[in-house]
């Protein structure tokens, strides 16, 4: 009966974990890529959750609407960028006045759900099914399985296209000095556009699994998560996609273990533990565990 | 909207000041009976609401023109938007009343909105209301703590309001020697409670009883009094957890955590979406407790939603389900179906339950009103303070709404066990008295 429900706790961790990670690594992406923080990455997710939700309310099958979601998740952060981003002058003119912009479009992104779908308790079917698979006693559901498969396929597909591809090297070349990269013949507005579509269309998969998770849509799904995320990039380092990804994963076990653990943290103080495991690790490593530390010319 | 002239307004408070001399005045006076086998009979010493005790009182605005107005707030938008069918509901009613005559010759025209749950909206919604749309009474202000704020808006403001028919169960709005401008419309929760506590005791005498509840007041009223109806009796709460249900709407951890204590049945003190994904979370889990669900979580959307995970769950109720195909044959339901069809309700609002319930609160206060000596909000009220036996709305075959002031002042007493089989609500056992046992409970307690 304790393994049982450590095994399950252990699962209950990673799922939530698993959708800090993905966010987080949209966070990630965007980091690398302008050098900036995304406060409408969780609203954007939101967003398009919404639109795989309308396409499943007309008829659609839920992964082809998962799939199509993403995929105007990309054009959406893409356009965004493109109108919004650029017309700033981008991330190294004005960092601050475009944070501020993100967090205009995170209220923009919010309203506008709302104004457009209200809310929704939505029927969304499981990804992967209704299955579940006992281990050790702990029933464990298949949608957990295949999310945790989703998110191991993203990092390493990220792992590998800012390695080895020529897209990974522009996004890095123009993140670490846009001015030689465009003289070295890389559209510097072009590969970010690229960037934050990538950005947005994972984030799009962390809503609709949220969705899925939580039986609703509604448009502050992604709020909390949207917390956790920065946490896990924080924990992680902000510049590293495993490290988003480790970070989800740990933020999310910590909480869930020691909620169901420790007595006198109750599910009421369910945002402590992460936060406190957070600020331990930055006081030790300010660059977070992952992340590359800043180097500065004396 | 129409505003209110300042020479309407000013007409209306020396109307009200004569009102309230003519109701002090004339305070020895009985009440007489009005329609639909509705008894009031209010002596002089049981008059519950005082206009004496209000500072800014109003007896008749907004409801001493063509009208009455009736004001309404819940959410229509968030998380708990479910709850907006209850608004559908009211206005197919007063569609329905106002066809056949209205009360005393006046149209109800409801003006209905939305707090997203939010119990600060709501009371600013409340004094819009009353300050600016001149509303008579409130009906069906869904939420507990929504409901909490609109009183404390009143009581700050020295108004008295009727606010009838809330849409909460919650036994602090049973107290009309402490606030007697506030009546439930749904069950008493404690009534839930005392209700599961005797099917275990009849059915599962050993069980060990895992709880799962909101954090807020609608939580605690079931905590609490099934734990007081299980006192002494071999029924034991073998672990308990709670969850904030504006942050959370997914409790799992807590499930995992309720699953490991070995329990053998489990209380869901929850409503909304948080309550069919913990019916997922258990039914993932492989735990296969005996499962009771509120009455406001056992509505067809969110059974729906909870689909094979909401099988073999009981629940109660006190009215018909219209999705349900074996109360079609009821009069009442019929009514529904062809009245309602008539005034708007599509065929999906026709299967809603909380559609239903929006319905019963308007025929509650078509009859409240008929019964009432006058459209006068303190009469209004002592009206509604002493019912005996009124039949209205859905209401099951059998269950009677009856008060009487602050010895008994929850209109339902009886509660029909339903259970979760093959997607739809089966009745179980026969329509039960709890209301005694309740009313032990809060003598004792």
């Amino acid at each position: 009966m304790t393994v049982a429900l450590f095994v399950q706790r252990v699962f209950d961790g990673l799922q939530a974990g698993a959708i800090y990670a993905i966010l987080a690594l949209a966070i990630v992406v965007i980091f690398r890529a302008s050098g900036l923080l995304n406060f409408a990455q969780g609203e954007l997710a939101m967003f398009t959750t919404f639109i795989a939700w309308a396409l499943l309310d007309s008829g659609l099958p839920w992964w082809a609407a998962t799939i199509l979601a993403t995929v105007i998740g990309f054009g959406l952060g893409a356009i965004l960028y493109r109108l919004l981003i650029v017309r700033l002058g981008g991330a190294a003119a004005n960092p601050l006045a475009i944070v501020i912009v993100t967090i205009g479009l995170f209220l923009m992104l919010n309203d506008g759900a709302g104004i457009i779908w209200g809310s929704n308790p939505a029927k969304v079917p499981r990804l992967f099914g209704d299955g579940r698979v006992e281990l050790l006693g702990a029933g464990i559901s298949v949608q957990v399985l295949g999310l945790l498969g989703v998110l191991a396929v993203l990092v390493i597909g990220f792992g590998l296209l800012f390695q080895r591809t020529k897209l990974g090297l522009a996004l890095r070349a123009v993140t670490s000095n846009p001015e030689s990269a465009a003289l070295a013949g890389i559209k510097v507005v072009t590969t970010l556009m690229i960037g934050w579509g990538l950005a947005a269309a994972i984030g799009s998969l962390a809503g609709t699994f949220t969705a899925s998770q939580n039986l609703s849509v509604d448009t502050n799904m992604m709020q909390i998560t949207l917390i956790y995320a920065f946490a896990a990039a924080t924990l992680g380092g902000f510049d590293s996609p495993l490290g988003a990804v480790i970070g989800g994963l740990v933020i999310g076990l910590v909480s869930e273990l020691v909620v169901g653990y420790v007595s006198i943290i109750g599910p009421d103080l369910r945002l402590l533990p992460g936060f406190v495991l957070v600020l331990a690790v930055l006081l030790v490593r300010p660059q977070g565990l992952f992340g590359s530390a800043k180097v500065a010319r004396a | 909207m129409r505003k209110m002239t300042t020479g309407w307004r000013l007409g209306a408070v020396v109307l009200a000041v004569g009102l309230i001399a003519a109701a002090c005045g004339g305070r020895d006076e009985s009440g007489t009976s009005g329609g639909d086998g509705a008894s009031t009979t209010a002596p002089a010493e049981q008059v519950l609401a005082d206009p004496a005790d209000c500072t800014n009182y109003k007896g008749t605005t907004g409801a001493d023109g063509a009208t009455i107005k009736i004001g309404g707030s819940l959410p229509q938008s968030g998380l708990f938007k479910v709850f907006d069918k209850v608004r559908v509901g009211m206005n197919a009613y007063f569609d329905f009343a106002n066809a056949g005559g209205g009360v005393q010759g006046k149209q109800l025209e409801l003006t209905s909105l939305d707090d997203a749950y939010l119990p600060e909206r709501t009371r600013a919604n409340a004094e819009t209301l009353t300050a600016t749309d001149g509303v008579f009474a409130l009906l069906g202000v869904v939420g507990t703590e929504n409901n909490k704020s609109v009183q404390q808006y009143f009581s700050e403001t020295g108004q008295c309001v009727p606010n009838l028919a809330v849409a909460s169960g919650f036994p602090g709005f049973g107290d009309p020697a402490k606030d007697p401008w506030i009546i439930n419309g749904l069950p008493n929760y404690g009534l839930e409670s005392v209700a599961f506590a005797d099917y275990l005791k009849q059915n599962k005498p050993q069980a060990k009883v895992a709880i799962l509840s909101q954090n807020d007041s609608f939580g605690e009223s079931y905590v609490t009094s099934f734990k007081s109806a299980i006192e002494g009796t071999g029924i034991t709460v073998a672990a308990e957890q709670t969850f904030d249900p504006r942050a959370e709407s997914n409790p799992q951890g807590q499930v995992t955590t309720l699953a490991g204590s070995g329990a053998d049945a489990l209380l869901l003190g929850v409503t909304s979406v948080p309550c069919p994904n913990a019916l997922k979370s258990v039914k993932d889990s492989g735990w296969n407790p005996l499962t009771y669900v509120t009455l406001t979580c056992s509505s067809k959307v969110l059974m729906d939603v909870a689909g094979d995970a909401a099988e073999g769950t009981i629940s109660t109720r006190a009215t018909y389900d219209p999705s349900d195909p074996d109360s079609a044959s009821q009069p009442s339901v019929q009514e529904f179906k062809t009245e309602g069809a008539k005034y708007g309700l599509t065929p999906e609002d026709l299967n809603d339950l909380n559609v239903a319930t929006g319905w019963n609160f308007g025929a509650y206060l078509t009859q409240l009103l008929k019964a009432s000596p006058e459209l006068e909000r303190s009469k209004v009220m002592n009206t509604a303070w002493f019912q005996d036996g009124v039949k209205f709305g859905m209401n099951l075959d059998g269950i009677t709404w009856s008060t009487n002031g602050a010895e008994d002042p929850y209109g339902y007493q009886q509660l029909q066990f339903v259970t979760r089989t093959g997607g739809k609500w089966v009745p179980q056992g026969e329509i039960t008295d709890y209301g005694s046992q309740l009313q032990q409970q809060e003598a004792g307690g």
